[in-house]
């Protein structure tokens, strides 16, 4: 049981003070799964890893790792997508490599919220199946047989690309108009950690705090951009949006054109966005 | 004729002065083309280039120096890294790819810079006034449509 | 050049590279690394003595590759600083193989140039035992030689023989010759006596290589050996068909006239006793000399020999008769077949190998099954059958055998393939063990699991005062260059323990290895400097001739052999470190031990006068470089010069002096498949070699150029005096040069109808142009500075800054920023050290306000400013960004990155920018 190996490790860690705190996900009082951090060997059994395990912990690692101080290491449940977000971070000097202890669990996959007999669009064509990095690993064990669903990315994007502008402009700013601005989609993301967001400025500069249509499409615009060469694709962002934007659209858009560009893929190795890295001798021209 | 609103980021070394070369050679270029001058294109930030459609551009062109003669070593090679990327961010969302323009005048070509303004110009007037401004859903865009938002369950 | 050496004020660092350079205008520090040049500048007169020793010669790059130069060379006689320099390219792959640190590279550079003592000495340097490595080496110098990749490996280990053999023949000429080998050696051959006494058990090649090089330090050795002869498995374990005595004597000879002590017959069993009798160090290198033996079933019947104890007897001198005896030997390396060999000379009539899978060398095994041995392998031995007193053989069954894995071999048995191989006297050559049975009963000096006596770094047993070098110290065989290797570091770590700081230290190697890759060997041998020819390899007496007795088997390289086969090294190290220069310099200014030196300097301001390089005709191939008497102007400037391949003469390739010289414009230039670009100076100098041409030979001289750029004071006047002096002159632009008829063939497209089109000439001189100098990538990088599509640096401005960069502090003079003729070339260096001195006369630097600035309150410290910053002037600080504001240019690359816009750009802030697109979407 993967349960409970997980228990028994989170146990040992804490148990021999290898860590100070472990993030894994645990059971609200209603049945609903959901992030849990134990700091005590007694409380272990809380943890629990199951097909609900969507959220993406390594959000939550920088900011534990600052709690703690100068020393002191937090382990942490990740699944094979959540390490990809763990490579980005370490690539960007965000977070110390060695303070963290990596729990890779392996997965197959996890279920929608709405609809449990389905898997998760991202977890359909998903070949990872095991942890990219880990310090331990719970590997697979038979799990019942969830259909994948009928959602089929290649076409929807094939539909997508044949509309006209004016179709592909009226698609998302009905969208946009739909946005609340609440900022769930920035606040889950595991790579969105700026101090004070460029579009939440007290002077508005860039956006202003309102709804019009405009300043929620210069949000969007503006995030994925920031994102590019950055999203590893957890599509936690959708997930947690009340009002159903499609919004790792965007981001995929934006992986597909980074990947074509620079032969990069986001979170595979710690290497840094080639947007942001140095320029190499054969790109000098010289 | 619709007279596109057009602005251009010039570099201070390369293209800005290869624009005063093509005045000062009395060849001709569009006089709608608004210029922005910056020390370098690397300046260019895409946001920056977002909200110059926001506020009403109709175009936005962006000369720097040609690769490998960057006046600070490399911060073109930045700006060819981020137009691309944000192309297809604008195109993705609606707007027309050939809206954004990249391309490299040194401070010698004044020709080339005429030309490519020139180009670029015609190019929007044939496209038409961008598309990009809204008034709002219900005034000049449809209300969603239920079938149009993918689908989370089923 | 002079008197730029000569002034007190300029340092000259020669071999030296930019490495890096941080800092700001004003407040530069670089870090510069300098290759040594090996060679003291102030005590070195020039005189050449060590070139004229030196045996290495390779292609002279100064003369462009029309002649060639020695390791040890000088440029040229007016070269400033006038100091010879040594060129090393690192560590030859021979000898860095090689365990003992032979200098494979010098003897045979040396045995080439017929100079076999010098040769031996070499050899001598490090390596007592010449003969005896010539012969049973492992060669790990073959197995890294270069040649590998190419063809096969130069045969080393022939010509050490070689050397060693003559040396022999001619030994009493080389006993009256100075002995060059303790040059470049810590060692003497009178040295001050320290007074220290050694003790060395075991006179092998470990315990007398340590003890020779011990005496030549000033201790006092004595060698206690127990058996009556010295040498160890040299002289008992290598049987004289391979090894002959002789040499191996003199050799051991030579150790006792320097001084060593060998007591024979000695068997040492009290070590402690040793320190009291007042030895202040011993070395235990006893070797190992127990054969093993597997404990299967009657095995211990009296006609189960060791193969130690055999070969010790036969080499000895007992008369071991084996007529009537069919030996069995049982195992599978080189001690085995030397068994084996042995065995059939001492008059067997049958001899069988049994093994698992043959280890032995090739040409053993083939040596081996000519003299009649027959090597039975795949087979595992189960017992020796006994019948009554008499063996009868040795029950084995038939094996797989795999590879060896970890150590050890794969073995699968099949069952049911038992079977007997007659034989009724078995050698066992499984392997050998050492003997402990000699060190103290009280376990002072600990022995190490599995095998072997514990020992440190500094091979200090866990005894005080007590070394162990050799096969003892792993417990198992090595071979005797790994022993030789061995008692050197022992010779050395006990003149540590004996003399503190005085002692000896380690030597040092050179970083580098260089192995020679196949395009250059192919370039080597295409262009002449290293023979292409096969190796050699020396011829064996005939079975027939050498079954009944103990000569020796292989035969020695003829001298013409040994000259073909050292011909065929490659010289990869360039200098050998073969010491003939230090011993031809006599104001002693060779220094080999110089190191690479990294040092930073603090300067003000930066000029680069990097230069540029020539345009490569062979890029131009219709233009006939490669045909021979098709030169570049360089080419012919160095013919010209009296110090040049041709002491000065304008020569053809068969010697003669041409008739009829064309020289060819603009190659290289103004062309788009090359360079777009004019290189100036080309026009200039092709009218001086028409008119030298004239002066030196009496030859009809042929211009063909595009046009004439005559630009400077006096060039137009110049151009007419040469036209009027019968040089003749075609307008056009070259299309070819090919060989017609057994002339060079110019053709061009002409300028005017009704002008001539081609010429017949003799000689051709290409006018080649300027390019970017080689590295020039690399220096503007290292010092920030841009360069323009032409690869030349970039300058400030073309009217207003030629002299600058856009980097403050850096400027830049002559060809480097483009292409120009010494008059500019001057007067632009005037124009930079002006505006150079101008700049730290100020004291202060007045910078421009456009500077990136952070808003620390908004800085998340993510870092992609610091990336995004073409000049590194920002650093992440306590958790935020932190901009140097004299390394920041002012671009704004850093603002643009930024994701939430805490840096900026001053006076070019996103509020201005911003404000600016409002007002102009109005």
């Amino acid at each position: 049981m993967q349960t409970k190996l997980l228990q028994e490790h989170a146990q040992m860690l804490l148990d021999t003070a290898q860590v100070e705190c472990v993030i894994g996900y645990s059971l609200s009082p209603r049945g609903l799964t959901r992030p849990m951090f134990i700091y005590r060997g007694e409380d272990v059994e809380q943890l629990v890893w199951n097909q609900h395990s969507s959220h993406n912990l390594a959000k939550y690692l920088r900011e534990k790792i600052v709690d703690l101080g100068d020393t002191g290491k937090v382990a942490v449940v990740l699944k094979p997508c959540d390490t990809k977000s763990l490579n980005v971070l370490v690539a960007e000097h965000k977070i110390d490599r060695l303070r963290v202890h990596v729990i890779g669990m392996a997965c197959s996959g996890v279920v929608k919220d709405n609809n449990q007999e389905r898997l998760q669009d991202r977890c359909v064509e998903c070949e990872m199946k095991q942890p990219l990095v880990y310090d331990y690993l719970i590997a697979a064990e038979h799990t019942p047989e969830v259909s994948p669903g009928e959602f089929d990315q290649d076409s929807w994007q094939t539909e997508f690309e044949d509309y006209s502008s004016e179709q592909k402009a009226e698609f998302w700013l009905a969208h946009f108009d739909r946005c609340l601005r609440c900022y769930a989609c920035r606040q889950v993301c595991p790579v969105c950690d700026c101090p004070t967001c460029l579009f939440e400025r007290d002077d508005s500069l860039w956006v202003g705090p309102g709804s019009s249509i405009q300043e929620k499409r210069m949000f969007h615009l503006g995030r994925a951009y920031h994102l590019a060469g950055r999203c590893t694709g957890c599509n936690e962002c959708e997930r947690v949006c009340p009002v159903n934007i499609p919004i790792s659209k965007i981001n995929q858009k934006l992986a597909q054109v980074i990947e074509g560009e620079f032969g990069f893929r986001a979170g595979i190795e710690a290497v840094p966005s080639p947007l942001l890295t140095v320029v190499s001798g054969k790109e000098y021209g010289g | 004729m619709f007279e596109p609103k057009i602005i251009a980021f010039l570099c201070t070394w390369c293209s800005y002065t290869g624009a005063d070369l093509a005045g000062t050679s009395r060849k001709s270029s569009p006089w709608n083309i608004r210029a922005i001058r910056t020390p370098c294109s690397g300046r260019v930030s895409p946001e920056i280039i977002i909200k110059a459609f926001d506020e009403g551009a109709d175009g936005v062109i962006v000369l720097g120096c040609h690769i490998g003669e960057c006046h600070y070593d490399s911060g073109n090679h930045r700006t060819a890294k981020r137009i691309p990327v944000l192309k297809s961010l604008m195109e993705l969302v609606g707007l027309e790819p050939e809206r954004i323009r990249l391309d490299w005048v040194s401070a010698s070509e004044g020709d080339k810079f005429s030309k490519v303004v020139t180009e670029f110009n015609e190019t929007i007037q044939a496209l038409g006034p961008a598309k990009w401004l809204t008034k709002g859903v219900g005034v000049d865009v449809p209300v969603l449509d239920e079938t149009k938002v993918l689908q989370r369950e089923g | 050049m002079v008197s730029v050496g000569r002034h007190e004020n300029i340092t000259l660092l020669t071999g030296s590279n930019v490495e890096s350079v941080s800092g700001y205008v004003g407040n530069y520090q670089v870090k510069v690394r300098s290759t040594p040049r090996y060679v003291i500048e102030d005590l070195c007169t020039g005189c050449e003595q060590c070139a004229s020793v030196c045996p290495i010669e390779v292609e002279n790059q100064f003369e462009l590759g029309l002649s060639t130069r020695k390791a040890v060379y000088r440029n040229s006689p007016q070269a400033t600083p006038s100091a010879f320099a040594i060129e090393k390219e690192g560590v030859a792959p021979c000898r860095d193989a090689c365990p003992a640190g032979q200098r494979v590279m010098g003897y045979v550079a040396l045995v080439k140039r017929k100079r076999y003592a010098d040769a031996y000495w070499t050899i001598r340097r490090d390596n007592p035992f010449p003969s005896v490595c010539g012969r049973v080496c492992n060669h790990k110098c073959e197995d890294a030689c270069s040649r590998n990749a190419y063809d096969a490996p130069v045969n080393i280990v022939a010509l050490k023989r070689y050397v060693a053999d003559w040396a022999y023949a001619n030994r009493d000429e080389v006993a009256n010759m100075t002995d060059k080998s303790l040059l470049g050696t810590p060692f003497k051959k009178e040295p001050t006596p320290t007074g220290k006494h050694v003790a060395v058990i075991g006179s092998g090649p470990a315990g007398l290589t340590a003890a020779l090089d011990l005496v030549r330090l000033g201790h006092a050795v004595t060698v206690f050996e127990s058996y009556s002869v010295a040498g160890g498995m040299m002289r008992v374990g290598i049987p004289p068909h391979r090894l002959p005595y002789d040499q191996l004597d003199w050799e051991i000879q030579l150790i006792e006239d320097e001084g060593v002590d060998i007591k024979l017959n000695t068997r040492i069993s009290n070590i402690p006793g040793l320190l009291d009798d007042g030895y202040d160090s011993i070395l235990i290198a006893t070797g190992v000399h127990d054969a093993i033996k597997l404990p299967i079933r009657n095995s211990n019947h009296p006609d189960n020999w060791l193969s130690v104890d055999f070969l010790k007897r036969a080499l000895l001198g007992e008369a071991l008769d084996l007529s009537g005896r069919n030996v069995i030997v049982l195992g599978a390396g080189d001690v085995a077949l030397d068994v084996a060999r042995t065995a059939v000379r001492l008059g067997t009539p049958d001899v069988k190998i049994l093994c698992r899978g043959m280890r032995a060398s090739d040409h053993e095994i083939e040596a081996a099954i000519e003299e009649g041995i027959e090597i039975v392998s795949g087979r595992v031995f189960k017992s020796v059958v006994v019948e009554g007193d008499r063996i009868q053989g040795v029950e084995c069954v038939e094996a797989e055998v795999g590879g060896i894995v970890e150590g050890r071999r794969i073995v699968e048995e099949l069952p049911g393939t038992e079977h007997v191989v007659e034989g009724d006297l078995v050698i066992w050559a499984l392997g050998q063990k050492g003997d402990y049975t000699f060190l103290p009963r009280d376990g002072s000096i600990n022995t190490k699991y599995p095998t072997g006596i514990q020992a440190d770094e500094e091979l200090k047993t866990t005894l005080e005062g007590v070394f162990v070098a050799g096969d003892i110290r792993n417990g198992w065989t090595s071979f005797v260059v790994d022993a030789i290797a061995d008692g050197h570091h022992a010779a050395r770590t006990i003149d540590r323990f004996l003399r503190g700081d005085e002692g000896i230290e380690e030597p040092k190697k050179h970083p580098r290895v260089a192995v020679m890759e196949t395009t250059r060997i192919e370039e080597k041998i295409a262009k002449g400097l290293t023979s292409s020819k096969d190796r050699n390899e020396p011829i064996s007496i005939p079975p027939m001739g050498r079954v009944n007795n103990f000569n020796e088997v292989v035969q020695c390289f003829s001298e013409e052999q040994a000259i073909a086969e050292a011909e065929r090294c490659l010289e990869c190290g360039v200098c050998a470190e073969c010491m003939e220069c230090v011993a031809a310099c006599e104001k002693g200014a060779i220094s080999h031990e110089m190191e690479e030196r990294v040092e930073e300097y603090k300067v003000g301001a930066v000029i680069l006068a990097t230069g540029f390089k020539d345009f490569d005709a062979g890029e131009a191939p219709e233009y006939g470089y490669g045909l021979p008497d098709v030169l570049t102007a360089l080419e012919f400037e160095r013919l010209l010069n009296p110090s040049g391949p041709t002491a000065g003469k304008v020569l053809k390739r068969n010697g003669e002096p041409p008739k009829r010289v064309g020289i060819v414009h603009c190659v290289g230039s103004r062309n788009e498949k090359f360079h777009n670009y004019c290189s100036r100076a080309c026009c200039m100098y092709s009218l001086k070699l028409a008119q030298l041409v004239r002066d030196y030979v009496d030859a009809e001289v042929f211009e063909i150029y595009r046009d004439m750029r005559a630009f400077g004071k006096g060039y137009e006047e110049f151009y007419n005096r040469v036209a009027d002096s019968g040089v003749n002159f075609y307008g056009g632009n070259v299309r070819s040069v090919r060989k017609q008829n057994g002339h060079l063939s110019i053709h061009w497209d002409e300028n005017y109808f009704d002008q001539p089109d081609q010429v017949d000439v003799d000689m051709v001189i290409l006018a080649t142009g300027f390019e970017a100098a080689e590295g020039s990538k690399n220096v503007a990088r290292t010092f920030g500075i841009s360069r323009s599509s032409d690869g030349f640096y970039l300058e400030k401005h073309p009217k207003l800054g030629p002299v600058e960069t856009a980097t403050n502090g850096i400027y830049l003079a002559g060809a480097c920023q483009s292409p120009k003729d010494i008059p500019d070339s001057v007067a632009q260096a005037g124009g930079a050290a002006a505006i150079a001195l101008a700049l730290l006369d100020q004291g202060e630097v007045a910078l421009d306000p456009t500077l990136a600035a952070v808003e620390v309150g908004l800085c998340a410290g993510c870092g992609q400013c610091v990336v995004a910053c073409p000049y590194g002037a920002i650093s992440i600080e306590e958790g935020v960004a932190r901009v140097n504001e004299y390394r920041c240019k002012g671009c704004g690359t850093c603002a643009a990155a930024c994701p939430n816009k805490a840096m900026t750009l001053v006076h070019y802030e996103d509020q201005q920018l911003i404000a600016e697109l409002i007002g102009a979407l109005s």
